[in-house]
């Protein structure tokens, strides 16, 4: 396992060096915050016709973040995946890394967790929305609150670019995500017991939804990756899986019934995140599903990088 | 220590390998040589734990290749013939992440040490795509060394080096073997000669020739051969030569000296000496020539000969 750290720590830094990599961040975050400037306007229209209509203003919650984050992972994670391994072989590395002392699977979990630790740094950023949500839900009061969680938010972000920019990438990393948990917890015990903001709940739910979605995805980018020498199929391969996994399932899903019907929905691997994740709801079935999935992928790579060296 | 029993490899249909046996014990360098194409890497490949055999075995550092890869694989520094490195690593992330995946303590400063017996101290910063050619197979030179490897496996470590550079590695590898295993694969007979206690020539995947660079020479001509240089009529000396008893294959040179041989144990020198003199000629030099490694290289790799197994051990 130690191993595998190692791999993942260079593949980590390795995302930095690569102009790939950066358009992916920066696509993302932003779609990402045209969609949240978006659902945030629409929130606040709600809010003024609020009084004036029957029904109380519809919250705002980070569903449509979320949804768009996997749509756009189904377009990108392909471009962060392609490379891990192919790219070994194209420049003769496998070599090495096939005659240093690790096995295997190691080399294999190695590459999807640095490859995973890059997309949460991504969905981390993402965080900012709940928490943005979370002080425009509850206006006025707490301020004080309000004040100290905008400023661990400025502190986490900055705290997490400088050690990007001097080049402590996974340490950025890690602060970020030790003030996160910070905060959530704190956002949580507020809406508990004093003041209702967003549903927190639901938000917790939603990310590790949104993360179990990552890591198969990306471990099937991965085991695609090892299969194919080149790194143009191993993209088009991938995107290709990801689509049909993703939505193409959904569709015949809808189209088949009875057991045909059953079978596909549970093998549609949309329905799971749309269904319950989003929804505040998780189910020992959708855990195994994105569980086993991530297993599969992983399997595949490894499968493919022992057969290489039979060939 | 390497024990190869044996060991085939197939490409598919197409046998690379056939029946190859060899050892290599510690404190011994072992040069591989071959034509283009001969398997040399192929069957280092197998050694290095990269890929399996088809059949038989290889023991490396006491321990099998198929089955102990992982234990071979701790054990043995291999330097691959592309020469892998991730250029957008410095020289020194670079080895202290190869030293890190063989848990080495203290890694970064074994990886300023591993720079420093290759000499590159002073570009440890420096982008491993920003470096020369030579610079580069240095740092991989040090990535096979980083652990102290029982067995170094280098599979033509002094391409692209400066001439300086090749005297430095040479002699890197020279110390090294003292106390440890290493196999080398060259193109560079002389570097054979000169840095290995024992020379493998193979040939598409079958060993032709295995001795001391020094025994290989006068194993394969089997007898001495003189080179002989006086002043006087030229036209005449083969004929003079001819006469005396126990000289063979006599031969006027393009450089105006006439080459000859005996066979083992019946030294004719002095009886040529005497003769020509006696027969008016200038003596100006007479010494033994013995056949270049290149000369026994052709030879033994020439397409229309027959593959002959020699073993040095075991053997007058
Ligand atoms: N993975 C492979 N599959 C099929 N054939 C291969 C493979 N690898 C090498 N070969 C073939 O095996 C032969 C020997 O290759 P190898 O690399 O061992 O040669 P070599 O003796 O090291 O040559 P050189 O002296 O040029 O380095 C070549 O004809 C090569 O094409
Ligand atoms: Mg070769």
């Amino acid at each position: 396992m130690r191993n595998a750290w190692v791999i993942a720590r260079r593949e980590y830094n390795h995302y930095f060096s690569t102009t790939v990599s950066y358009s992916v961040a920066l696509t993302i975050l932003f779609v990402l915050g045209a969609i949240f400037f978006l659902v945030l306007n629409q929130a606040i229209q709600n809010a003024f016709n609020g009084g004036s209509t029957a029904g109380a203003a519809v919250a705002p919650d980070i569903k449509v973040i979320a949804v768009w984050f996997t749509i756009m992972s189904v377009l990108t994670v392909p471009a962060l995946t392609m490379r891990l391994i192919s790219d070994e072989n194209r420049m003769g590395t496998l070599e090495l890394l096939l005659t240093a002392p690790l096995q295997d699977w190691e080399l294999i979990v190695g590459k999807w967790l640095g490859a995973l630790l890059f997309l949460l740094t991504i969905l981390a950023v993402t965080l900012v929305y709940p928490i943005i949500l979370n002080i425009y839900e509850t206006p006025g009061t707490n301020l004080q609150w309000q004040v100290l969680s905008l400023i661990i938010l400025s502190i986490a972000l900055i705290a997490m670019f400088w050690n990007l920019v001097i080049g402590e990438r996974l340490r950025g990393l890690f602060i970020l995500f030790g003030i996160w948990i910070v905060a959530i917890i704190a956002a949580i015990l507020l809406y508990k017991f004093t003041v209702p903001g967003i549903d927190w709940g639901l938000t917790l739910s939603i990310y590790i939804g949104l993360f179990l979605v990552c890591a198969a995805f990306l471990a099937i980018g991965v085991g695609m990756s090892s299969l194919f020498s080149n790194q143009i199929a191993a993209f088009i391969v991938t995107i290709l899986a990801f689509v049909f996994l993703w939505w193409i399932l959904g569709f015949i899903t809808e189209f088949t019934q009875g057991i045909a019907s059953g079978i596909f929905g549970y093998l549609d691997m949309g329905s799971h995140f749309n269904n319950d994740f989003i929804a505040g709801t998780i189910d020992l079935p959708d855990l195994i599903y994105y569980l086993s999935l991530t297993a599969l992928g992983l399997f595949i790579g490894t499968t493919a990088v022992e057969s290489r060296r039979w060939s | 220590m390497i024990r190869v029993e044996n060991l085939t490899k197939d490409y598919g249909s197409r046998r690379a390998i056939s029946g190859l046996n060899f050892e290599a014990e510690q404190g011994e360098v072992v040069g591989f040589l071959g034509p283009n194409g001969a398997e040399e890497t192929t069957t280092i490949r197998i050694l290095t734990g990269y890929m399996p055999p088809t059949d038989g075995t290889a023991i490396v550092a006491g321990y099998d290749v198929v089955n102990e890869s992982l234990e071979v694989r701790r054990r043995v520094g291999y330097l691959p013939e592309t020469v892998p490195l991730y250029t957008d690593m410095t020289a020194v992330d670079y080895l202290q992440f190869m030293a890190d995946l063989r848990h080495i303590p203290h890694s970064k400063d074994r990886a300023y040490e591993a720079l420093k017996t290759v000499g590159l101290e002073n570009r440890a910063e420096s982008y491993i795509g920003s470096l020369s050619k030579g610079m580069r197979q240095r740092v991989g030179l040090a990535q096979a060394l980083i652990h102290q490897p029982e067995v170094l496996i280098l599979d033509e470590p002094t391409i692209g080096l400066d001439p300086a550079q090749v005297v430095e590695v040479r002699n890197v590898i020279k110390d090294i073997g003292k106390q440890r295993t290493v196999l080398l694969s060259t193109h560079i007979l002389s570097e054979a000669q000169q840095i290995c206690d024992r020379v493998l020539i193979i040939n598409k995947g079958k060993i032709v020739a295995e001795d001391t660079p020094e025994n290989l020479q006068s194993r394969l001509t089997g007898s001495e051969r003189v080179s002989l240089l006086v002043r006087g009529e030229m036209d005449e000396l083969p004929k003079v030569l001819n006469k005396i008893k126990g000289v063979q294959r006599v031969e006027s040179m393009p450089n105006g000296s006439v080459e000859f041989q005996f066979a083992p144990g019946q030294d004719v020198r002095p009886e040529v000496a005497k003769t020509v003199i006696e027969a008016g000629y200038d003596l100006l030099e007479m010494r033994p020539v013995g056949m270049s490694l290149e000369e026994i290289f052709l030879e033994l790799t020439r397409e229309d000969r027959p593959v002959r197994r020699n073993k040095s051990r075991g053997e007058p």
